[in-house]
Formats: structure tokens, sequence, C-alpha cells
């Protein structure tokens, strides 16, 4: 929709959008400063070895061993090489290789994910992850197929919109119901709005046991306390409103 | 007394029957503890050549049978064990020959068809030169070699080696990737224990975006595979031998989801008994020590296979005596310790012997094609070799006092 011109026609100065959320109780209205979600990347690399008899490993390029080096080197990344105050995560989440006890397999497949919220070190792990799985596999005789699929970017909010926001949630649900938002790594496209405007993306609290509407997000019983749609529309239609006249 | 150079003339004279009967084995390949008609073809031949005491049935289809000599000589109250095994593979052939396999699926791709047509070769030799030799010689045709647990135990349990007591065991087998005409013998062990594992590690799945609440399996999987690395450079004697393969790696199926479990499994070779006690017992410490370090549990399964094939020094040096008469001092080679794993190794434990390995590498005959390979075959030109050597070993073994 952004490249089909939406921001343009008439010019957009602003977005703002909201997410309904289940781990809030109804009445409580989140807002965060700078990232507030994660990008969220995913990886599939596939070891290329050598297979052969189990029993005569010299004739062989052990694959597993190779992804074995790779997934504890992976796990360096974030301890090593990330900003400590930063925040990322890089998981392998599927390792598939061989099938009969005694044959050595020929390939090992890897496949993981990559949450970030600072775009440097979105590009550093990719960066990285590719050249410490070329260089492994290098090293130990291997060659290496690698697809990296970056998802969303991380959503980051102006803290001048943020601000705005805040404002008109103490006046939808007072100081008790406004709450300072946290990054979490949940990954969200309206990023994309907001690479190209400043922003604001809050979450507006649906969450009451006794409805039932405290479910996980994804889970199939997943529900909404509508009392919270008030909440929602109350302090989106606020905030609009304070930053036009802002203008 | 028969000596060792009479059986060359006498091998000639029979090799087409052993080539036409090897043909027929080859056409009817029987899979482990099926082969039925294997061993009907068997034990009909050994009635009609007056083999004695003939038994059936044992452990499923494993034959035995006696011939009594009736000669004079040192090795009266002896008794020589010979063993061929029966079972083909599951493996789909593609030799373009006359004699290929007519059950689909199944083929003699180990040279099995070729050790029971050769062991009644030797049945008919020693039959028509007993009344040189003074002693016994037991006929073992046994089921399952390819097949763990192995057809060989089963028919020890049946008393196979009893009534009457067998002194001596002696087995042979084709091999592709020796020379026609050349005989290789080994001291001590000659091929490996080959054992299993599985590993199961219990991890924590959940989001892949919050590692600090999983216990990740993948990476404690990882731990474990590059630490089991280090049990044969680091801790088996460098002299000694041994493998440890990983060979399956199995976690978790979506990419953004960190899973519970991860599944390993592998082999170990060993040649030792007090080595392959050492990676059982080391496996188990090193795999639950790091799942444990990780805040994972495991679950660790070592499967013994079939134990390290151990030839008898002096039995084995009595067959090298033996095929340097019927090849020539320059065609016998000292055989090299081999990977794979027999379940001959069972009458190796129970008794002294020897296992040799009979030339049949032919590439003019497209017969140096590996072992299991569908295309495997066998210059028949070796089986010669092979009868005269186990021949005139059987009868060094009786006349050995």
């Amino acid at each position: 929709m952004v490249e089909q011109g939406v921001l343009e026609n008439p010019r957009v100065d602003a977005c703002f959008g909201l997410h309904v959320a289940s781990e809030l109780p109804t009445g409580t209205i989140s807002v965060g400063n700078g990232p507030v979600s994660a990008a969220a990347d995913e990886f599939s690399i596939t070891i290329q070895g050598k297979g052969g008899h189990g029993a005569y490993p010299h004739l062989c390029v052990d694959p597993i061993v190779v992804g074995s080096q790779l997934v504890l080197s992976l796990q360096t990344l974030v301890s090593r090489e990330v900003e400590p105050t930063d925040k990322a995560v890089v998981s392998v989440c599927a390792f598939t290789s061989g099938d009969a006890f005694n044959v050595i397999p020929d390939t090992a497949v890897l496949g993981g994910t990559v949450r970030t919220f600072d775009m440097e070190t979105r590009d550093l792990l990719e960066q990285r992850i590719r050249e410490l799985t070329t260089g492994i596999a290098g090293a130990m005789s291997a060659t290496v197929d690698i697809t990296y699929r970056r998802g969303y970017p991380p959503v980051v909010n102006d803290e001048a919109m943020a601000d705005i926001v805040r404002e008109a949630a103490r006046q939808t649900v007072g100081e008790e119901g406004l709450e300072m938002g946290t990054a979490e790594m949940g990954a969200e496209d309206f990023s994309y709005f907001a690479l190209e405007r400043p922003s604001c993306f809050f979450n507006v609290g649906t969450g009451n046991a006794d409805k039932q509407s405290d479910v996980s997000h994804h889970h199939p019983r997943f529900n909404i306390d509508e009392d919270g749609m008030a909440h929602g529309i109350a302090t989106m239609a606020t905030a609009l409103v304070t930053f036009l006249n802002r203008e | 007394m028969v000596v060792a150079t009479d059986f060359r003339n006498d091998v000639d004279e029979i090799l087409p029957g052993v080539v036409a009967d090897r043909r027929h084995l080859h056409e009817n390949p029987e899979l482990g503890f099926q082969e039925h008609e294997t061993a009907k073809f068997v034990t009909e031949r050994l009635q009609t050549l007056g083999i004695e005491d003939i038994r059936t049935g044992i452990n499923s289809t494993g034959v035995t049978g006696l011939i009594r000599g009736t000669g004079e000589g040192p090795g009266k109250d002896k008794v020589v064990l010979v063993r061929a095994d029966m079972d083909a593979l599951p493996i789909h052939e593609e030799n373009r020959v006359e004699y290929k396999s007519r059950n689909d699926g199944v083929m003699h791709a180990c040279g099995h068809d070729a050790h029971t047509a050769m062991l009644l070769g030797l049945a008919r030799i020693l039959t028509d030169r007993k009344d040189g030799f003074a002693g016994t010689v037991k006929l073992l045709f046994q089921p399952a070699e390819e097949l763990p647990p192995g057809g060989a135990k089963g028919m020890i349990e049946e008393g196979v080696l009893e009534d009457p007591q067998v002194d001596m065991v002696l087995g042979l087998h084709v091999s592709s990737d020796t020379k026609t005409g050349v005989i290789k013998v080994g001291d001590g062990p000659i091929m490996a224990a080959a054992d299993g594992f599985r590993i199961t590690v219990q991890g924590r799945g959940g989001h892949g975006a919050s590692p600090h609440l999983c216990v990740d399996p993948v990476v404690v999987g990882s731990q474990i595979v590059v630490a089991l690395q280090t049990l044969v450079s680091r801790e088996v004697d460098p002299v000694d031998r041994a493998v440890l393969s990983t060979c399956v790696f199995k976690a978790g199926e979506a990419f953004n989801v960190i899973p519970d479990t991860a599944h390993l499994a592998g082999t170990v070779r060993t040649f030792l008994p007090e080595t392959r006690d050492l990676m059982e017992r080391r496996i188990t410490e090193l795999v639950s020590g790091i799942a444990a370090s990780m805040n994972a549990t495991v679950e660790v399964d070592y499967i013994r296979g079939y134990p390290a094939t151990v030839n008898d020094a002096g039995i084995a040096e009595i067959v090298r005596k033996a095929a340097r008469q019927v090849v020539g001092e320059e065609n016998v080679e000292i055989a090299n310790p081999k990977m794979g794993a027999e379940d001959f190794s069972y009458f190796l434990q129970e008794r002294p012997g020897c296992f040799f390995f009979v030339g049949t590498g032919n590439e003019g005959k497209e017969s140096d094609v590996s072992h299991h390979h569908p295309r495997f075959d066998v210059d028949e030109d070796g089986m010669a070799q092979g009868m005269a050597t186990m021949a005139a070993s059987v009868i060094s073994c009786l006349n050995q006092g």
C-alpha cells in the first residue's frame, strides 16, 4: 500500500496505529518510545557434505558435525558481537540430517529466526551469519547454501507522536491506566508506515478474565473484551485531534 | 594322508558345478530367516552326497551335516566346523547377467551365494577324499548374517558347537576389493564390533524469540555432537582404532519455534572389548553430563551389535600356509582390519578359528564393485582358490595333532 502511494495525495504527515492486547487488562493503554516491536528475519542453511558409510568417516565430509559447530558458533553472535544494551535473538529452531544410524548423510538443513530492534544490528547479524556459516563450512571442507529472508522491520515510535498518544490516553483511561510500552519480540508490518513518517503504534487492553478474553493472541480461544474498543477509539480520536491542532 | 596341494585338481574338476550352484542361488535370493528354498537346496545336495547326521531347521533355516574321515591321522577325535551364510539383501539388482535375481527387490549383493556354493563344493571334495583323513568336518549353513541379531548366535544357542564338540571354526568371505587369486588372512581382530546409539534430548520448546523461557535442545544436541568427537580423538589409545559417527540429527520443524526435543543416532566401531566398554560408558556419561549442565534431560540407548571378529593367530598361520600352497607366497597377504562387522564373530568367541578373505575382484569381469552395491558381482574363478584354501586348511587343522 505504501508502494501504491497511500502516503501521498494528500501527503501524509504522521501515522498512528493500535493493536488490541489480551495480555493487558481492559482499561489499560500501553505506549512505548523508539523500537516497540522487533524485525523478524529467517534463515535456511543447507550444508553440503559428502555422505558414506558410518564406519569410514575419513572418506566423508560429515555435515552433522559441521552443522553442530555452526549452531554453537551462532550463539556467540548475540553474546559477543551485539552491544549488551541492545536486544537481539538468534535461534536455530530446526536441524534435519540423516536417516540410517550407520550412514553419514550428504546434507544437513538448519532453519532459524533472527529478531532485532536496531537496523544496524539487523544488518550486522545477517552479514555475520553469512560469514560464520561460509567460514565454518569451508574450514571443514563442506559447502553451504544460505537463504536469508527479511521479515517486517521493527516498529519505531517517534517520541513526539508517542507523547501525544500518551496525553490522549491519560484523558481516556486516566494516569493509572497508562503504561510505558516495552519492546516486544513480535513483528508488525505497521513498521513500513513508521519507516516513512513519524508514527506511533500503541496497545489497547482487552484482557478480561471474567469475559475469558485474557487468552494469548494466535490461540484458538482468543477473544476481545469489546469495552476495550471504546478506550481505543477515544484515545485515537483524541490523539488525532491533538496532532492536527498542534500543526 | 591328504595334503593341501591335492585339492587344486579336485577343485578345477568340480568348479563348473559349483558355478552352476552359485548362479542358481544368485537367481533365487532370500532374505534373512527366510532362506527356505536355499536351505532345501542345500539339504538335498548334502543328502545326495551322503553327508552324515544332517540337521535342518536350526534357528529357522540353518542346516548342519558331518563328514567323518575314515582314514588314519592325528585328527581322529577332532571336529572342525566350516561355516557359510545363505542370506541375501533387500537390494534391487542392476546387473545385466543371465543369472540375475528373479526375486524383485532382493539380491545376493554380498557374495553369500558364493559362500554357500563353495561350502557345497568343499563337502563334495572332502567326501571324495574321506579315506585320506581322520577326524570330523562339520558343515554349517546359517541364516541371516546381514540381519541383526544375526543367525549365528541362535544356532550356537541351539547347540551346534556340541554333539559332537567342535574344536575349531573356519569361515571365509569373498572380497570384491581384493584381486582374484589373492587370499588375505589376518591375526587377532580383523573386523570391528558394530554398535548403535540413540539419544533423545528433552528440552523445553517455545517461541523462537523467547529463548530465555525455553531449554533449546538444538544447542544441547550440537554440544553433544561436537563433544562426542573427542572420544576417539582424545580418549582412545591412538594405536587402537575406533569410530564414532553421529549419523542422524532431527529436531524441530518451524523456523521460529524452538522444539521440545532433538533426536540423535549413530554408530560405534571398536576392535577391543575394553574400548567397546569404554565407548559405551563414556558416551552415556558425556551425553548425560552435557544435557544436565544445560538444563535438559536425556535418554541414551546403546545397542550392541556383532562383536569384533578375532582370529586365533595359530589357526590363521595354518590358513596362511594352506593359502600359500594354493595361490603361491606372493598372493597371500595380511588382511588389514576392516570396520565392517560379521556375525561369524560369535563362533570365534566360543572356539578358536580363522575368518579369511578370498579375492573375487576383477575389473575385466566388472566384479570389483563394492559389496552391497546393486551391481556387485563375483569373479567365479576366485571360488576355486577359496575352496582349495579352505579344504587344505581343514585338513591341516585336523592333522595338527
